[in-house]
Formats: structure tokens, sequence, C-alpha cells
């Protein structure tokens, strides 16, 4: 009967340590909205990691949709901040814009997204990495 | 009769108000041109010309002032970088909090040339008077919706085209440096064309001579540094051991960075020669950046490890490399802030708590050496 019991924890034990290392922190800020503009359905998701950021957007309407992205990001050799907005191009159902870094020094620190229908800001959001 | 004095008071009143209205647009463009005549004792060149700051073409030193391009996507005014940063904006209507107000330009870079400020918004060139007033697009810089990275010099704005988004971001295609003259309608033109704007960290531009710093492909080294000239379109590798944007600077006859835990170099432009100048003796941890001014370097050594702004001391050093004076800037609050060094404005240094931000310390420049060295707050 002991020795059951010290099986079981002994297992307990490895299930904990290897879904420590599952559960390992991801390195990432996002965010997801949807909603409904005259009538049709959007959705908008942001994403932030150290070196990539995303924001994508879809819209069941006929109008043309566009997303901004403004951020900032750092040199972590000689700690000079850059800072830069990208615009994607307006068109229908789906618009987007992303970004990555090439060089591992480079890591973003915040992006604040602009989600336009027509010529319209229907949700804004700010990601801190 | 009483009628006629009721007619008369509201007119009297309507008049007064009106000319407070006028007063206070001409006061703002009184104290603009004021501080131009109190300050203007430097040649125009040295407005124009691109000067080491803490982010390419968002703090600008002017004859008429000082300006700061904020995150918040409006333009700030201080008379000499150590006043109150206002929002440039004399509409007697305006609560400056919508995109109508005249200080909201969206986007960061600025410039600035005989007596306009000039802006990027996207693809196009834009200027405004130094008030603020008078908005006006010159011309665009390309067609569609890619984004640029460059500043202005000397009445050119300098660019490279970032499809990736940024400079140091896979996907940029253009492997082009292009300029454009800002009071003009004339088009773009090609400075140069080679495969280092692709991989781009920054770029100098000294006389007719353009060094290119690009990202290094070896991850033991920083950066490599290339010389084009624009007259004789020589293109030439002078080290691929240089630094980043943050630590060096370029004159017509050397260069000079700051290798981290090293310390100071200088490169003989005319023999090729790169030679340690001056070791420094900082602590062998955290990274530094340095800054070159005419009558001294800033060397900011962020002392922690890994590397924050939250702790962070600035040392400065005469341009023969003798230690002057050191303070310790523990302004920063937060994780996610960035903040620290701005610019060297005339008789001030300016610093800030949060580079998202207006600029919010200053060091006057007359304390350093004295013992007495501190960071002033810029107050409301």
């Amino acid at each position: 009967m002991k020795s059951k019991y010290l099986k079981n924890i002994s297992l307990l034990i490895v299930l904990i340590i290897l879904l420590s290392y599952s559960i390992i922190p991801v390195f990432a800020s996002s965010d997801y909205y949807e909603s409904t503009y005259n009538g049709y359905n959007y959705d908008c998701r942001s994403k932030l990691y150290s070196n990539e950021l995303y924001g994508e957007m879809n819209y069941a309407g006929s109008s043309k949709i566009s997303v901004e992205a403004s951020y900032h990001f750092i040199d972590t050799i000689y700690m000079i901040p850059y800072y830069d907005i990208i615009t994607s191009i307006p068109q229908n159902s789906y618009a987007g814009v992303a970004a990555q870094l090439m060089d591992p020094q480079l890591n973003f620190i915040d992006a604040y997204y602009i989600y336009n229908i027509g010529p319209n800001a229907v949700y804004t959001t700010g990601l801190i990495y | 009769m009483l009628k006629n004095m009721y007619r008369l008071i509201i007119l009297i009143l309507i008049v007064g108000c009106l000319a407070s209205c006028l007063m206070l647009v001409s006061c703002n463009k009184k104290n603009i041109q004021q501080s131009a005549e109190s300050l203007n004792s430097k040649p125009e060149s040295y407005y124009t010309s691109y000067k080491q700051g803490f982010s390419a073409a968002r703090f600008l030193e002017t004859p008429y002032g000082t300006y700061f391009s904020s995150r918040d996507g409006y333009l700030y005014y201080s008379e000499n970088g150590n006043a109150k940063y206002i929002k440039l904006c004399n509409k007697p209507d305006c609560n400056h909090n919508s995109i109508d107000c005249n200080a909201y330009i969206k986007w960061y870079k600025i410039g600035y040339y005989y007596k306009k400020i000039y802006y990027i918004t996207g693809n196009a060139l834009n200027c405004m008077d130094m008030d603020g007033s008078n908005h006006r697009n010159i011309k665009a810089l390309y067609e569609g919706y890619d984004n640029n990275f460059g500043y202005f010099h000397n009445g050119y704005y300098y660019y490279v085209i970032t499809k990736g988004g940024s400079i140091g971001a896979f996907g940029n295609e253009d492997n082009n440096l292009y300029r454009v003259k800002v009071d003009d309608d004339s088009a773009p033109e090609i400075v140069l064309t080679n495969d280092a704007i692709l991989r781009l960290y920054m770029f100098t531009i000294v006389g007719e001579d353009i060094y290119i710093i690009e990202f290094n492909a070896d991850a033991t080294k920083v950066a490599s540094l290339y010389s084009f000239s624009t007259i004789s379109k020589n293109w030439t590798i002078l080290t691929d051991n240089w630094v980043g944007a943050g630590a060096y600077y370029l004159d017509d006859d050397k260069g000079y960075c700051y290798m981290r835990n090293i310390g100071f170099y200088e490169y003989d432009l005319t023999t090729n020669e790169m030679n340690l100048v001056k070791p420094t003796e900082l602590d062998d941890i955290g990274t530094c950046s340095a800054f070159y001014y005419p009558d001294y370097i800033y060397l900011i050594h962020y002392n922690s490890n890994p590397p924050s702004y939250q702790s962070q001391i600035l040392y400065i050093y005469d341009r023969d490399y003798n230690l002057i004076d050191s303070i310790k800037f523990d302004k920063v609050y937060g994780k996610s802030t960035t903040g620290g060094f701005i610019g060297d404005v005339d008789k001030y240094v300016i610093f800030s708590s949060n580079y998202n931000e207006k600029p919010d310390y200053y060091i006057d420049k007359s304390e350093i050496g004295t013992g007495n060295l501190m960071f002033h707050k810029i107050e409301d």
C-alpha cells in the first residue's frame, strides 16, 4: 500500500517537473477584439514579441480596412530607442501589418495599434512587451 | 437711446475680444521671433546639419528655440530647451487635444531649414512655419505605403525605404539611399546604391562623404564602417570592427567611437589607422552609449546586468578624454520605460525620464566640474 503511494507521488513529481518545462512563460503580449460595424463582423488581432509584431484585421462588410502600428524598439547594446509607424494598404476583408527585427540586440518595447474601417478608427490598443 | 448704448457696449466688447485674440496669436509669433534674435549667434549650417541625439530626427535645436516631436503625435516647443515644453499651436480656439491642433503631426521625423520646420508623414514631405502655423504638403517621396527611415541634413531629407517597417528589419528590399531637397519641387534622387543599405544600422554625412554603418553578419562584431564619396563615387570599407548608432561620431579628419568596456578609439581617415586613445575603468558589466559634442563627450553607463534605463550614470569628458564630472540619473521608473539623454542644447544638457513624453530634466553646463552638478526639473 505504502509503495503504491510512493509510486503515485513519484509520478506526480515527474509530471510536475515535465509540466514546469512546458509552462515556461511565452515572452509575448497579445490582444484580440471582435465587434460589428454597420451590421458586419470585424475582428482585430495584435501581437508583440521581443523581435516581432503583428496587427491583423478581418471585416465582413464592403468598406476598405487598414491597420496602423506605431512602435518603439531599442538597440540593447547602446540603449538607443527607435520609433516607427507602419501602415497597411487599405483593402477589402483583410488588412495586416508585420515587422520582424533581424538582429537579436534589437528588442521591441511597445506598440500601439489603430484599426480602421474606411476613415474611422474602430479599435485601438496598446501592447507592452 | 438706451438701446444704442447697449449696442455700443456690445460692439466694444466684441472688438475687445477680437483684439485680445489677435494679441495672443501675435504674442506667440513675437516670442518665437524674439528667441531667434537672442539665440541666433551660430551659422545656419549649425542648425540645419544633423546632430547626435537620442533618436534620429525627433529633437531639434533651431535659432528659434527647441522643438520636440513626441510619441503622442504632437510637436512641442521650448524656448531654450530647459524651459517648459508647450504644444506648438497658436490657434485661439484650439484645445490642443485633437488632430485639428496645429501641433499635431502624428509622425515623428522633424527637421529645420531656413525658418521652416519640415516633417515627414508616411511618404509625404510637409512643412510649417516656426510658430506651428501654415502647414502644407510639399511633395511625395515615393508611391505606396512603405515606411522610410532618415533625417534632415542641410536642406535635404536623406532616407532609405523600409518595406520591412524599419531599418534592422527583415523584408527591406530597396538598397538605395535617397535624398530630396526640402524647399523646392524637385524629385528625389538616388545618392548611392549598395546592398549594405539592406542591413543599415545608421548613416552619417560629412561634407561630400557619406558613411554607412552596417549590422555585422559576424556575431562577434557589432558593425562595419564604409565610406562613399559623392564626388568620385568610390565605395570603401574602412573597418569591420566599428560600433553602432549611439557610440560614434565622424568629422572631416577622424572617426571617434566607444567600444564598450574597453574605451575610446579614434580612426584616422587618411591613414586608416584605428587606435585606443583612452581606456576606461568602468565596471565590467552593463553597456554604454557615447555622444560627441563640441565641448564634451557624454558617456552613459547603464551599469546593471542586464542593462536597464533605471540604472545609468552620466560621465562627462572633455574632448581630450579627461573625465570632468559624473552624475547618476535615476529618474526613469518602470521596467518598460525608456529614458535618459536627449541632447546638448547650447548651455544645457537635456534628459527625459520617459522618451515617449516631452523632456523633463536638464543639466546646466556651467555646473560641470564645479562639484555642484545636478539634474534640474523642467518646471511647468
